[in-house]
């Protein structure tokens, strides 16, 4: 056979860069399309820090976002640039959405974005995504149709062997989520959320079924002491050594999302995100909000909520007395009420 | 594979301390290795080889028969899709093809399996001819799965390959194809009349053929174009190797090949790349580039043009297993001078999988020597 030599080289392109889809010249067309949800679009930040996107869902200042971005203390930014402390109402953990309520001292009430009421967007339909101001973030189309996304399971990054109190804690990945937490060689592990752990098989079965981004409480027994331990569940590529091949492609084009997967429904599609502009509208070609961006997911890929799962999600928040008080408007209503500032 | 892969790189990392990574707290979703298809630079021109395979000489795909399947475009649609729209009505107006044209064409777009990797690919004839890339088919003669969107499964064989343009051909045979329930294919059409700007549609299995997902579609534009290679901005990952780049038309403009650094770098092989030779990927001549098998080192170049300054160390490569890192420069393989990457790519070509070379390296301020066992390239890359 003859010897062939092969090493990997990245491929630049240069130039051409008017051609871009995200090119201002093809942005523009989008502008007039989003002109009205932009305005029940809310940048939120945590602790200074820009984290997520979120939509207006009623005119007392309640906004759904992803969850999960959500951590800290919370500002919203409106579209005229005024900004509102938060705070979550409700957090649903398997669709990763939050409800906001932002606190303004000047009664104001906000403008609610107007929604999609018929359909899922099909694959090859228009998306745009809007920030809080007038010019898209991204644009993109269906490139899945709406479908459950599977499970992913969270990555702890230890090495277990199983002694007589419970699970021994053998190796900590460094960088892995046990390493950020504190966990330690030798750690025995006795209790996961509240629950007692006995074995290896056991804690390994309960871990299986988390996922990123889910924040655990562990107990354990370090020498002679019992300690408690929080860990936020991450991902097998956060540990240098085990980044995979996948990995390395997928991450090439920008940061994802901690969470990305785990929906009980949701369209994919191929608008450039990055993970702190998800949590907001995506937007179809009547002007109206297809769904929430949940996840960037991938190179390829991001996920969005249709409106029907907001819809029912947010008709079962009202349902409940305690967050009633909240709403303005009643159960049924998706249409916009402009109501200036 | 994937968990002896992750069990050699946490090897490294450790310095041998975790001879194992816990089954039951790894994500194991990515069951396969991703058909190896990143940032590769065909740095080297190299002699062509033929296998002699010689399988039966098949026909020419029915191209005529083809283009009569091409979606009726109008030519206000044909001169949407060759600049940006410019209101709502001509986005609409996309919009409402782009949705037809998805319909017309995943049905042609599978997942192709091979012993140890999983590719794309699109039939483009009522006889099984499937277009993919060199990288996906590898050698000729063969065997592959190959999985429809609507369930079908059937086998195939590998047939010519390109390997310097990364081009491959397989065939499902003729006795599988049921003459009551045809196989879906859409038709070829002519790179060369494409132009900058122009829209395109990319369709693939990324992360590889799942059969509760339908392919996937992706829109883009031309951003360069060359005899050899076409740049899009339709994003592609792993699994997408071997996909249709498709045109306005319906009819597939090339084949995706690999991605560079940046998100707009997505390459694909032009369509003419396969007319040019057509008899000879029938015929199953395998040709012009490192085939997989060929030796494999595992490192990504660095911008630096001076020094051979190791950019990127491919996860659970060679290099990846020898303790190679980012920034590391080569100063002598196997004794010998290298002064720039290209000279280590020279280096490397003339080795033999298995065999085990001596690298002088400087880590800032140190010298040190790395001993690394050449691997090989393509689905066994982690060997």
């Amino acid at each position: 056979m003859l010897l062939i030599g092969i090493l990997y080289s990245p491929q630049r392109v240069k130039g051409q860069w008017k051609y871009l889809k995200n090119h201002p010249d093809v942005h523009q067309t989008f502008v007039p399309i989003i002109a009205d949800v932009r305005k029940g679009t809310v940048q939120i930040e945590a602790d200074g820090q820009q984290v997520a996107l979120g939509a207006m869902v009623d005119p007392a200042g309640l906004v759904v976002s992803k969850s999960s971005e959500l951590k800290g203390d919370i500002r919203c930014r409106v579209f005229d640039g005024k900004l509102y402390p938060a705070k979550v109402l409700v957090r649903d953990a398997k669709h990763d959405v939050a409800l906001l309520h932002l606190e303004s001292t000047d009664n104001r009430r906000f403008i609610p974005v107007r929604w999609r009421n018929d359909t899922d967007p099909t694959v090859g339909s228009w998306l745009v995504t809007p920030g809080i101001s007038s010019n898209p973030l991204s644009i993109g189309i269906v490139s899945v149709n709406s479908r459950t996304i599977p499970h992913e399971r969270g990555f702890l990054g230890v090495q277990l062997t199983q002694v007589a109190q419970g699970p021994r804690i053998e190796v900590v990945f460094a960088g892995s989520a046990a390493d950020v937490a504190g966990l330690k060689r030798n750690d025995i592990v006795i209790g996961l959320n509240g629950d007692p752990v006995h074995s290896r098989r056991e804690f390994i079965n309960q871990l299986a079924k988390m996922m990123p981004a889910q924040e655990i409480q562990l107990r354990i027994l370090r020498g002679n002491r019992e300690e408690e331990a929080t860990a936020r569940l991450g991902r097998m590529e956060q540990v240098d050594a085990l980044e995979t091949r996948f990995g390395v492609m997928n991450s090439m084009g920008g940061e994802l999302s901690l969470r990305r997967a785990d929906f009980p429904k949701a369209f994919a599609h191929d608008s450039i995100l990055q993970p702190k502009q998800c949590g907001g509208p995506i937007v179809d070609m009547d002007g109206n909000v297809a769904g929430i961006n949940i996840a960037r997911a991938g190179r390829t890929c991001s996920y969005a909520l249709p409106a029907g799962v907001i819809h029912a999600l947010i008709d079962q928040w009202k349902g409940k007395p305690e967050h009633q008080v909240f709403f303005q408007l009643p159960a049924d209503t998706q249409s916009p009420v402009n109501q200036s500032p | 594979m994937q968990i002896r892969q992750l069990k050699d790189s946490a090897t490294v990392a450790k310095k041998g301390s975790a001879q194992s990574v816990l089954p039951g707290l790894i994500r194991t979703n990515d069951r396969f290795i991703i058909a190896c298809f990143t940032t590769f630079l065909l740095l080297l021109d190299l002699t062509a080889i033929a296998i002699a395979n010689e399988p039966d000489p098949q026909p020419n795909p029915n191209v005529n028969k083809a283009r009569a399947r091409r979606l009726q475009l109008s030519d206000d649609i044909e001169n949407l899709f060759l600049a940006p729209p410019r209101n709502r009505d001509e986005l609409l107006a996309m919009q409402e093809h782009t949705q037809r044209l998805s319909k017309a064409v995943n049905p042609a777009v599978v997942g192709i399996r091979l012993k140890n990797g999983m590719g794309s690919g699109v039939i483009i004839s009522e006889d099984g001819f499937i277009l993919s890339a060199g990288h996906v088919t590898g050698r000729a003669n063969k065997q592959a799965t190959v999985l429809l969107p609507d369930g079908r499964t059937f086998s195939a064989t590998t047939l010519g390959a390109n390997h310097r343009v990364d081009a491959g051909l397989l065939k499902i045979s003729s006795e599988q194809i049921d003459r009551d329930n045809p196989l879906p294919f859409i038709p070829i059409g002519d790179s060369d009349a494409l132009h900058h700007g122009q829209w395109c549609v990319a369709i693939g299995h990324p992360g590889g053929f799942r059969k509760d997902r339908q392919p996937t579609v992706r829109i883009g534009r031309m951003l360069l174009q060359g005899e050899n290679i076409i740049v899009t901005d339709c994003t592609l990952v792993g699994g997408d190797s071997g996909g249709p780049l498709v045109s306005a038309a319906g009819e597939v403009i090339g084949i995706h090949s690999r991605i560079g650094e940046g998100i707009e770098a997505n390459l694909h092989i032009p369509i003419n790349v396969f007319q040019r030779d057509w008899d000879r990927y029938v015929k199953g001549d395998v040709w012009g580039g490192p085939s997989p098998g060929g030796p494999f080192l595992g490192v990504l170049e660095a911008e630096n043009r001076n020094e051979a300054e190791i950019g990127r160390v491919v996860p659970g490569g060679p290099a990846a297993i020898s303790g190679m890192r980012r920034g590391d420069v080569v100063l002598r393989f196997d004794e010998k001078p290298i002064e720039n990457f290209s000279q280590l790519v020279s280096a490397v070509a003339e080795c033999e999988p298995g065999q085990v070379v001596r690298l002088d390296v400087r880590r800032s301020t140190k010298n040190l020597v790395i001993e690394i066992k050449i691997g090989s390239f393509g689905f066994n890359a982690y060997n």
